[in-house]
């Protein structure tokens, strides 16, 4: 046993495995980290969960409890969440008095104060926007970390008027799991796609790295194995020896792996380039779980390193075990899927959309089995057309190794995947920023509306804050009828339209041909007035207003309700386009539950995006991923390189000329991958475009394909560059050339 | 009893067909102790094929072989490892030392790996640097086998071949690579030193002068072996 691990060791830091060894330490280690970081996902959201259950207000909802004295707050299913550039703010409102120490507070702020969580009062620093939000208000004490699910949250606690509509006595905090909690079965489905998704992006790349380390070792490897065989060791101790060392670079590896996850936890608290964070003790992992990682990602590096090497005497030439027929089929259906999954939904609906999974399976499964062979076509098409002796060689030697292609073509199937997942994002996330600021920008102003649910708003409350808005507010009669407070010019603002025959005087708003609501003789307004024979008002044709403005009175602004007269008052606002989101962020500093409707702009908002967290995870499962595929490609680059040296050796020896052999070495170590690469742009195209066709939010910029292409001709420069040199080093070196 | 020990190797009617070509076709030998042979004939006639089935790296279709008097064609792989690694010595066409170990550690592999395996490395050392100073290649014992020559390569598989005394030497000449007269001293080297070990030696060799150095030469043609020398007397 000890002559096993002799061995083992040597062949580990041997000249030869050095190379392959470094990669696969390096892989093993961010395997093992990827799934520690996969395994830590589901606990850190559970226990986020559990802490905004811990925070979350129980309230007594009956009817008999309304005249409590004590701490009063909303309904929090009133509670819409909108993001502020980018920022999801948790912010709570309290009336009364009673013991927030729960909340990670003393004492609840006075009236006008606020108390914020540590990143809101950063963030309200250096952000004009979510400055707006809290204007007029001071910072009187910081939340601690008891009152907070996650160190960066963004969570603020106020004092408002008690008395509000929707407040509710509050009798602890902190609800059980039980029947009152709301059960969102949307969001399982969607966490499953989410996981799935992540798994993948994290699964195909390790894979890759690993099959691409341990086939890259595989001749060296399945030598050593003959010529110990040759000695007369059994083969079940030549592998023994692959195992061992594979388990001497991957077990330590791994552990390396495991020890930087626990450093990272501790440091990190928050997932970079996202405001997803938490608390250590939420992502630390219990030992038996990283034990069980760690051992598990050793065991399956060292079985694929042994059985990379159990291979033995001279390799059969490997069958066809699909016909090229059936590969083109495959490609084909993929495609075909994704084309017909566009016609679908506009024919039958969005529930058709699942086809587009299916397509883009096929289309990635048949990319790997064709592609290979429609580089080698490029390859001979190229070849015959060839003038040069460079051109010829190269694109012959460009094809000469099937793995390298295999491998081309599953990070093909990556940059298929990712353009994909860019859309699906984008879908998530409700829109991509660079949109909804395009189609913003391309109107000059931006009506919405805004309903408080507080009814703290009134005209001049919204006018003090945004002076440059035109305004228009609907709310109903004493009796129940329509009224829109505003003068003439302020209906103009609204409709961007002139109003012909707009008197100033109460007059019924008709749109269109459409008949109107027959008028009571006489209506009580807002602020108490009192207007009779209203039955006999001419009517207003206006155009371009909103549809619930129709059969409406229109009477002067100075009528509107006031605040707390329990008349919930829709307002009409317009503002230029580029004042939008501060004024929605100013309306939102006057009211606790403002509620602003952009209409169909909202659909396209990504301030409007639901699932933060679903889109972090996403994101660092493609960085892990993205991170472990370069590796592999750095692998298969530095072994390319050796073995194109050898190759272009012999040309040299042949007598060509520097620069033919330069040419032939660019084609033939790029050649490949740049066919591949745009061929995989394509089809990623393809996805996105489908994506983009069954859902308008599916908006991918041209930036991640000037990315990739940029990123492919990087990548290609500088394997030309590094091998080149590699080559040159041992063309000049003619004494290397031994036995 | 004396007598069945001296025979160090036996094959009886070994058949092996490699793809749709018959390769060996009922060949039969028997080499005795200390007995020198050499094999001839032409390229493609199939004497790797014969060495490889006689060291277990190949099992025939039909036929025995075994190696002082232990079958290998009816036992697994793992007996059949363990004859070889303790009965054979092995020099192959083709570079054959691990390229991630010294001339001095490939030599000493019989011996670590040996049932009667060596305690230390000072202890493999004692032994393997005598023979190293019979080849002359003690002076680059430390070196990699890319580091020294192709005639230097072949004196080190030579030397791991007998390193641990084997019962029978199985050599295969490379055709290339080396001059002829290069060849011909490490074959004959070999042959000296398998001798004075007493050692069963089976030698493949296209080389007139080398085959002359040996006790009986056996011919190999369309898969029989043939003894040209006892033709020629009758
Ligand atoms: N792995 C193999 N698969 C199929 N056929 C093989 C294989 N190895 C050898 N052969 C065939 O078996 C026959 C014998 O080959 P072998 O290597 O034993 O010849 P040889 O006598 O050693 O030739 P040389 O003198 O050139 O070394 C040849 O026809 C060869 O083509
Ligand atoms: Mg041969």
């Amino acid at each position: 046993m000890r002559a096993y691990g002799w061995l083992a060791l040597r062949s580990v830091v041997g000249r030869d495995g050095r190379w392959g060894a470094v990669v696969l330490a390096l892989g093993a280690a961010l395997i093992t980290f990827g799934a520690l970081v996969a395994l830590a996902v589901p606990q850190v959201t559970q226990a986020q969960e559990r802490r905004t259950d811990l925070l979350t207000p129980r309230i007594d909802l009956s009817e008999r409890s309304q005249n409590q004295p004590g701490l009063r707050t909303f309904d929090p299913n009133v509670d819409l969440g909108r993001r502020w550039e980018g920022h999801q703010i948790t912010r709570t409102y309290f009336a009364g008095n009673g013991d927030v120490s729960d909340l990670g507070l003393r004492k609840l702020p006075a009236r006008g104060t606020v108390a914020v969580s540590p990143a809101l009062k950063r963030l309200i620093q250096s952000n004009d926007i979510v400055a707006d939000i809290y204007r007029g208000k001071r910072i009187s004490a910081t939340i601690r970390d008891v009152g907070l699910v996650e160190p960066h949250e963004l969570r603020s606690v106020e004092q408002v008027a008690s008395g509000l509509p929707l407040q509710y006595p509050v009798d602890g905090f902190g609800i059980t799991a039980g029947p009152n909690q709301v059960f969102d079965d949307g969001n399982g489905r969607l966490n499953a796609v989410v996981a799935l998704i992540a798994a993948v992006t994290i699964v195909l790349p390790s894979a890759l790295l690993l099959w691409i380390v341990t086939r890259l070792s595989a001749p060296s490897r399945r030598k050593t194995s003959i010529v110990l065989h040759r000695v007369g060791l059994s083969r079940r101790s030549t592998w023994t020896i692959a195992a061992m060392a594979g388990g001497l670079i991957s077990v330590p590896a791994s552990v390396v792996g495991c020890v930087l996850f626990n450093i990272v936890v501790n440091r990190v608290t928050a997932i970079p380039g996202s405001n997803f964070g938490f608390f250590a003790d939420d992502v630390s992992l219990p030992a038996w779980k990283q034990t069980i990682a760690t051992i598990a990602v050793s065991l399956l590096t060292v079985c694929a390193f042994a059985f990379a090497s159990k291979e033995m005497g001279p390799r059969r030439p490997r069958r066809r075990w699909l016909p090229m027929g059936l590969r083109v089929a495959v490609l084909t259906t993929g495609i075909a899927l994704l084309c017909a999954t566009s016609l679908l939904v506009r024919a039958v609906g969005p529930n058709v959309g699942f086809t587009i999974w299916a397509g883009i399976g096929l289309t990635g499964l048949g990319f790997v089995l064709v592609a290979p062979a429609v580089v080698r076509m490029v390859s001979d098409a190229w070849a015959k057309r060839a003038r040069s002796a460079g051109t010829l060689v190269g694109s012959k030697l460009m094809v000469t190794h099937r793995s390298a292609l295999d491998v081309g073509s599953l990070l093909g199937v990556c940059v298929i995947l990712y353009l994909g997942s860019l859309s699906f994002m984008s879908i998530l996330q409700g829109g991509n920023s660079d949109d909804w600021n395009a189609r913003i920008s391309r109107q000059s102003h931006i009506p919405f509306t805004v309903n408080d649910l507080a009814d703290q708003l009134t005209r001049g409350r919204i006018l003090k804050t945004v002076p440059t808005a035109k305004l228009v507010s609907l709310s109903e009669s004493k009796g129940g009828f329509p009224v829109v407070y505003g003068s003439c010019a302020d209906v103009e603002g609204i409709s961007s339209n002139e109003l012909v025959g707009c008197t100033g005087h109460p007059q019924q708003i008709v749109i269109g041909d459409q008949p109107a609501e027959k008028v009571p003789d006489s209506l009580t307004l807002g602020d108490g007035t009192k207007v009779s024979e209203v039955g006999v008002l001419r009517p207003l044709h206006a155009r371009n207003v909103p549809q619930e403005f129709h059969g409406a009175i229109l009477v002067g602004a100075e009528h509107a309700p006031p605040a707390g007269a329990e008349l919930s008052s829709t307002f009409y606002v317009v503002v230029r386009s580029p004042q939008l989101v501060a004024s929605m962020a100013r309306i939102g500093s006057v009211t606790p539950l403002p509620q602003f409707d952009l209409g169909p702009l909202d659909y396209h908002n990504p301030a409007t995006t639901r699932f933060p967290k679903q889109l972090a995870c996403i994101g660092l499962a493609a960085s892990i991923g993205l991170v472990i595929g370069a590796l592999g490609v750095a692998g298969l680059i530095a072994a390319e390189a050796r073995r194109r040296s050898r190759q272009l050796r012999g040309l040299r020896i042949l007598g060509s000329p520097r620069s033919q052999l330069l040419l032939a070495h660019s084609i033939a170590t790029v050649g490949a991958f740049v066919c591949l690469g745009l061929a995989s742009l394509m089809l990623g195209a393809l996805v996105a475009w489908t994506f983009t066709s069954i859902d308008g939010r599916a908006y991918v910029s041209a930036r991640p394909y000037i990315a990739i292409v940029a990123a492919l001709l990087g990548l290609s420069s500088l394997v030309v560059w590094a091998t080149w040199r590699d080559a040159q080093r041992s063309i000049g070196r003619s004494s290397g050339i031994v036995a | 009893m004396s007598k069945l020990a001296e025979l160090a190797i036996s094959a009886q009617g070994v058949t092996v067909s490699r793809g749709d070509t018959l390769v060996l076709d009922g060949a039969s030998l028997t080499v005795s102790s200390g007995e020198v042979v050499g094999l001839m004939g032409p390229s493609g006639s199939g004497k790797t094929t014969l060495l490889a089935v006689l060291a277990g790296l190949l099992v025939p279709t039909s036929g025995d072989v075994s190696i002082g008097g232990d079958s290998i064609t009816r036992v697994g792989d793992r007996r059949r490892s363990a004859i070889r690694l303790a009965k054979l010595g092995l020099v192959f066409q083709g570079d054959e030392l691990l390229p991630d170990l010294t001339i001095e550690e490939n030599v000493s592999l019989p011996l670590r790996f040996g049932r009667s395996a060596i305690g230390s490395t000072t202890d493999s050392r004692e032994m393997v640097r005598p023979v190293l100073e019979q080849l002359e290649i003690d002076a680059i014992a430390e070196r990699l086998p890319e580091e020294v020559s192709g005639g230097q390569l072949q004196r080190a598989a030579i030397a791991r071949a007998i390193i641990h005394r084997p019962l029978g030497v199985l050599a295969d000449e490379p055709t290339t690579s080396l001059d002829g007269e290069a060849s011909r001293n490490a074959m004959s080297l070999l042959i000296g030193l398998a001798r004075a070990s007493g050692s069963a030696v089976i030698v493949v060799t296209h080389d007139d002068a080398v085959a002359a150095g040996c006790d009986r030469v056996l011919t190999l043609s369309d898969g029989q072996l043939r003894s040209p020398l006892r033709d020629h007397r009758l």
